[in-house]
């Protein structure tokens, strides 16, 4: 049952593993086709392209909070380790699971305040000047981001052997 | 009480297998919920999206996307051959042209990591065969990548002007004295340490078949630089450009990649994107709201009471920097430490960009500093030695780097020379 219940979760994370990398790599593309046509306008037509930077920042807000998501997805982000060898070898599974369950809790918590914010521009429907459109669909990749990584963690927790090995990642 | 015990926080979620951005998020939060005045997480949030709604860091995502490109690609394989075939009459030949490639390499791609993997992966075995010893080639390669932080265009030079207003241009321009400084003592330190390998005279056939193969390669940073220092580029648009070279390079003049392997370097460079953007929309909320409650302005009179000369605080600065760059990895270090230290230097009477330079160098020095030493795990993992090993094979390259610290430090020219200042 547990076996089943595991396969079943193991599925839907590469599922949405999949999904977040498709959009993520599809608004880096949008990024820099944005600041290539705004080049080629400039350089070319000899006007800007209207919209075309906020269009850039935009695709690369997506590209960087689904990239968390991936980054979450790979256990990839930048974890210092020096502190790693202070609990016995035997301890470890259960620090590590323990680590899912506290990020988790972190991710939920920002989860929750990205979503208070963002129903709060929808509130008030603040709107992109230079594009004249709300914003607050964009800042869903916010809350997506947290509530996407939260919920990774909380299957990491339940299930450890979904937790990929770690890969530190650096820029 | 609060304040006093984010310290020890900072050191229970790292124990706890926290990653970094989680372990910033908490304390950011904490600060601005209960710490501050007349704050709130949801001002946290905001923080965080009016920094990823920032144009100024659209150079960023291209830079990297860019820098995965060309590691993935040719155009590295090119460089190296251009570079050794140049410098094979040279005692310690190979090596000197490992560090050539290093650097021109690191003049197209804004990170040290992705400079270190590129040439790297290709130099190591050849080193190791030509007789270099496993201790050298680790040595040089994960030292020597770190060119790629301070010979422009630079992601931690992006970083250091977002989060202190100095001009990224002028970074760039000041950045090649120390990067060039570096190449010439990384060399001489390579001919006088394998002066006893034997030397082969330089195959002229060879030299101009391979610059006729690396052209492109080498045309790259022409373009780009020379864009960015007429003015006739903004950095952001430079960085696009890079990218639209390296693709049409590798894409389509050397089809060396497909579709397929594009997607695949898209996905990488998000994973990079997302390690670092939320780590710089936390780090910067952090800094607004310690600008807000006049942190800052509070550090520079507790350091004028106390900090008596420019040169005591240089002192003060530069070891707080290595230290901070051993322990901590350097995005988080620079966006954290840089807002706080720039006014400091600022009222001691540096040059800002000069004082960026050598905050960049420190840093540098930081990415091969045993324990948070980025470029020795990564050269650990990827050229399969232990950390130990490479760690002690790093410890002459140390010694270089603070030497060309030392100079920067010294000679504000090396700098600013190439900035116009």
């Amino acid at each position: 049952m547990k076996l089943r219940a595991q396969q079943l979760a193991g599925a839907f994370l590469a599922l949405l593993t999949r999904t977040e990398q498709a959009i993520a790599v599809a608004a880096l593309f949008v990024t820099a086709a944005a600041l290539l046509a705004d080049i080629f306008a400039r350089e070319v037509l000899f006007s800007s392209l209207f919209g075309s930077l906020r269009v850039a920042v935009y695709g690369m807000a997506f590209a960087a909070l689904f990239g968390f998501c991936v980054c979450v997805a790979a256990n990839a982000h930048i974890r210092v380790t020096i502190f790693d060898g202070i609990t016995p070898a035997a301890w470890r599974p259960l620090v590590c699971r323990f680590a899912d369950l506290l990020s988790f809790a972190i991710c939920a918590a920002f989860g929750w305040f990205a979503a208070h914010y963002v129903w709060q521009t929808y509130m008030v429907a603040e709107t992109d000047v230079a594009l004249g459109i709300v914003v607050w669909p964009f800042q869903l990749a916010l809350v997506w981001a947290f509530i996407s990584g939260g919920l990774r963690y909380g299957l990491f927790f339940v299930f450890p052997a979904l937790r990929p090995q770690e890969q530190e990642i650096v820029q | 009480m609060i304040a006093a015990s984010l310290a020890p926080l900072f050191l229970l979620l790292t124990f706890l297998r926290q990653n970094v951005i989680l372990t910033l998020a908490v304390i950011v939060g904490l600060i601005h919920v209960y710490l501050a005045t007349n704050s709130s997480a949801e001002y946290m949030i905001q923080d965080l999206w009016f920094t990823l709604d920032r144009e100024v860091l659209l150079s960023i995502p291209m830079f990297m996307f860019a820098g995965v490109i060309m590691s993935r690609g040719s155009i590295a394989n090119r460089l190296v051959r251009v570079m050794t075939a140049l410098t094979s009459r040279l005692p310690g030949g190979l090596g000197v042209g490992t560090i050539m490639a290093l650097a021109m390499f690191s003049s197209i791609s804004g990170s040290g990591i992705v400079t270190m993997m590129a040439i790297g992966g290709l130099m190591f075995p050849a080193l190791v065969n030509r007789g270099y010893g496993v201790h050298y080639a680790l040595g040089v390669l994960a030292s020597g990548g770190t060119l790629g932080i301070i010979i422009p265009p630079s992601i931690l030079m992006i970083l250091y002007g977002f989060s202190t207003e100095t001009s990224v241009t002028d970074m760039f321009r000041a950045g090649w004295g120390p990067g060039l400084a570096m190449v010439a003592v990384l060399s001489i330190y390579t001919i006088i340490r394998q002066r006893r390998l034997p030397t082969t005279p330089i195959d002229f056939r060879e030299v101009a078949s391979a610059l006729r193969h690396g052209i492109t390669a080498i045309m790259m940073p022409v373009i780009l630089l020379t864009g960015i220092y007429t003015g006739y580029f903004t950095v952001t648009e430079a960085a696009a450009l890079s990218l639209f070279y390296a693709l049409v390079v590798e894409v389509i003049i050397h089809r060396e990649l497909g579709f397929e392997e594009i997607y695949e370097i898209g996905i990488e460079t998000v994973k990079l994107l997302g390690g670092l953007m939320p780590l710089l929309a936390f780090a910067n909320s952090f800094n607004v709201i310690l600008d807000y409650e006049g942190v800052p302005q509070a550090l520079l009179e507790w350091a004028q009471v106390y900090i008596g000369s420019a040169w005591a605080l240089l002192i003060a600065v530069n070891l707080l920097l290595l230290i901070a760059g051993a322990l901590m990895d350097e995005s988080s270090a620079i966006l954290i430490l840089a807002p706080l230290l720039a006014p400091l230097g600022a009222a001691y009477g540096f040059d800002p960009v000069h004082f960026g330079i050598i905050v960049i160098v420190n840093l540098q020095i930081g990415y091969v500093m045993p324990p948070v030493a980025i470029n020795v795990i990564i050269a650990a993992t990827i050229f399969k030695q232990s950390f130990g090993t490479v760690c002690r094979a790093v410890m002459p390259f140390i010694g270089l780097m603070l030497l060309v610290l030392l100079l920067t430090i010294l000679f504000p020219q090396l700098s600013l020379y190439f900035a116009g200042r």
